[in-house]
């Protein structure tokens, strides 16, 4: 059984349907690269998997593990072992990092009915994990993203995702706007989340990345579908000759 | 009318101040700065008994003299400031007090060390009284005032290098309740206000500093949370008189339930200030429909070369916020939770203010 299945996908946003039939089965310990132009429809498919208000699912199937995704709530679907990485990730001023991430894994421990973990323990746990990607401790005292570099928002995204263990983590161009020590740290973060047991979703538009990261399967997404899916060379072709080959094979 | 002596500073002239009252206009219904909180309400509730005052705080071994405005080492000094540092001629209330209060006393800091500044509390008490805060050149002093109904007038005047830091609780109130501070700066000296407020029936709290000399530093912030009925007016005006001052404000509100918060700030620079740095800022979260929120900056400039600015926002909690801590897995009600509480953390600097604003059990412990 794949991990995340995402079977004949159609997503209307504000009355206009921007998926039109998505297909993608992602097995545990793979990586998947989803490229494609903008406006081709890769937001709305990690919004709307993430389950943002207004992405109204019209037909197809949405399954994390086997669970219906569709009609859980977005915390729901987190507590299934899902994790969106923003591309635009959100400010929240006057929240520490360390009370957001305590209080997400208190929630997710809740759920799993486990008890809150100590603040003493689980700050000794961030600081580990903090050390061991090379941030700076100070990051967990500042407010959530408030007044974070576009870099520090990434690594910010990818902090929460190694500490929410999730089954299934969508990189929403988790590597737009980052310079090259800033992608080498989010690089280390996915390799050091991947494993057996989980799956990476990158969505991207460069290959960049994917020189670190190396994903099993890339897929192109023109006009809300899957148009092509094939191996790692496949991002080094539409980094050599575009998308526009593509679109005529698509409309053809 | 004969007019009896005024009782907590008999050396004024009791009929020149009853005089006042009657030349001065009453505040008009419906208009600024009375249009959202009713005068009517202020003016009935100085009509019907207030509740005795308590003693006058003490405090020992201090250079701080706190006493009754007619005790022998006060007197002199309270003679020449009392009703020389609140505007009577304008504001009907401020003259009502003085003939109304119950109460009269002073605060006046001599104390200069940086390493032992004197801590005087000013308690909360349903009752009408005047209150003259001095705090000599060079000298400290902290206030902890707290206010709970009543009808309270504080004068203040911080002398040439003198720092004053003024922290007001106001918790829960069932009474009408109305405050007026009014705070002249001397050059170099500096004023920090933080207010944390609950709503009261209806609370209205006015604040005047004004800015005498240079170099002076303003710092204003606070928060409130309302829930019920509650009523809370502000009312802050900055008046820079001087060259090279600078004044923040920072005030957040979070209000819910029918209740009502009301924030006029105003900040006005003389042609006589420039290089003025001065800084307003209100943002309010409402967390209801029947929740109201009036605000208002207001700037006036007549000076050049000065940095200016100003904001007032009101609105709902921010969805992408509530939505990116859902995918993280904290529940919707939680949520909404903790992006109120970190809100209102921002404009928090004690203890005191996070329990009176309910947020006190949110931080996680960093040592």
């Amino acid at each position: 059984m794949s991990l995340l299945e995402v079977s004949d996908l159609h997503v209307k946003v504000a009355d206009r349907e921007i998926l039109n039939g998505v297909n993608l089965a992602v097995n545990p310990g793979e990586i998947h690269a989803i490229m494609g132009p903008n406006g081709s429809g890769k937001s709305t498919l990690t919004n709307t998997i993430a389950g943002q208000e207004g992405y109204i699912v019209e037909t197809g199937h949405l399954r994390l593990n086997g669970k219906d995704l569709i009609e859980l709530e977005p915390e729901e679907r987190s507590y299934a072992g899902l994790f969106l990485a923003f591309q635009y990730p959100v400010e929240i001023p006057g929240v520490t990092n360390m009370e957001f991430l305590k209080t997400a894994v208190d929630s997710h421990r809740k759920q799993r009915g486990e008890t809150a973990l100590s603040s003493v323990e689980f700050i000794k746990n961030m600081r580990a994990l903090v050390s061991k990607l090379d941030f700076n401790p100070e990051f967990l005292k500042r407010g959530v993203n408030e007044s974070f570099s576009g870099g520090e928002k990434k690594r910010n995204e990818i902090l929460q995702m190694l500490c929410l263990e999730p089954k299934v983590a969508l990189l929403d161009e988790t590597d737009s706007g980052l310079d090259i020590d800033a992608l080498q740290v989010v690089a280390k973060g996915i390799n050091e989340f991947r494993s057996s047991n989980n799956a990476v979703v990158l969505v991207t538009h460069y290959q960049r990345l994917l020189n670190h990261v190396v994903p099993d399967y890339v897929h192109v997404l023109l006009n809300g579908t899957i148009v092509k899916s094939g191996d790692a060379s496949l991002a080094l072709d539409l980094e050599r000759n575009g998308y526009a080959w593509l679109e005529q094979d698509s409309a053809n | 009318m004969t007019s009896q002596p005024v009782k907590i500073a008999p050396w004024l002239d009791a009929k020149q101040i009853q005089q006042t009252v009657e030349n001065t206009q009453l505040p008009q219904p419906r208009k600024d700065p009375w249009k959202y909180t009713s005068a009517k309400k202020v003016l009935q509730r100085l009509d019907s008994p207030f509740e005795e005052p308590d003693q006058t705080p003490a405090l020992n071994g201090s250079r701080v003299l706190i006493g009754d405005f007619n005790e022998p080492e006060i007197s002199s000094v309270a003679r020449k400031y009392v009703t020389q540092i609140a505007n009577n001629s304008n504001n009907v209330l401020v003259s009502l007090n003085l003939l109304r209060a119950q109460r009269g006393y002073a605060i006046i800091s001599h104390e200069r060390s940086d390493s032992v500044i004197p801590v005087v509390p000013i308690p909360a008490s349903d009752s009408c009284e005047r209150i003259l805060i001095v705090v000599e050149e060079q000298a400290n002093l902290e206030i902890v005032e707290y206010t709970s109904g009543g009808n309270r007038v504080i004068e203040c005047l911080i002398l040439p290098g003198a720092r004053l830091v003024h922290r007001r609780i106001q918790p829960a109130s069932s009474s009408v309740e109305y405050n007026s501070l009014t705070v002249n700066v001397k050059e170099h000296s500096s004023y920090k206000l933080v207010q944390y407020s609950v709503g009261g029936q209806l609370r209205r709290n006015e604040i005047i500093v004004n800015i005498e000399g240079e170099g002076a530093e303003v710092d204003m912030s606070g928060g409130w949370k309302l829930t019920d009925s509650t009523h809370l007016d502000t009312q802050l005006t900055v008046n820079h008189r001087a060259k090279g001052a600078t004044s923040q404000q920072k005030f957040h509100g979070v209000v819910g339930d029918s209740a009502r918060a009301i924030f006029n700030g105003r900040i006005y620079i003389a042609r006589n200030a420039p290089q003025t740095d001065a800084h307003m800022q209100n943002k309010n979260i409402a967390i209801s429909d029947g929740a109201s929120i009036f605000t208002k900056p207001e700037l006036e400039i007549y000076a050049d070369d000065v940095a200016c600015s100003h904001g007032a926002t009101s609105g709902q909690l921010d969805e992408q916020q509530i939505f990116y801590l859902r995918t993280r897995g904290i529940p919707d009600e939680k949520s909404r939770e903790l992006i109120l509480e970190g809100f209102l953390a921002e404009i928090v600097e004690h203890e005191e203010g996070a329990r009176v604003l309910g947020i006190e059990s949110r931080k996680v412990d960093e040592s």
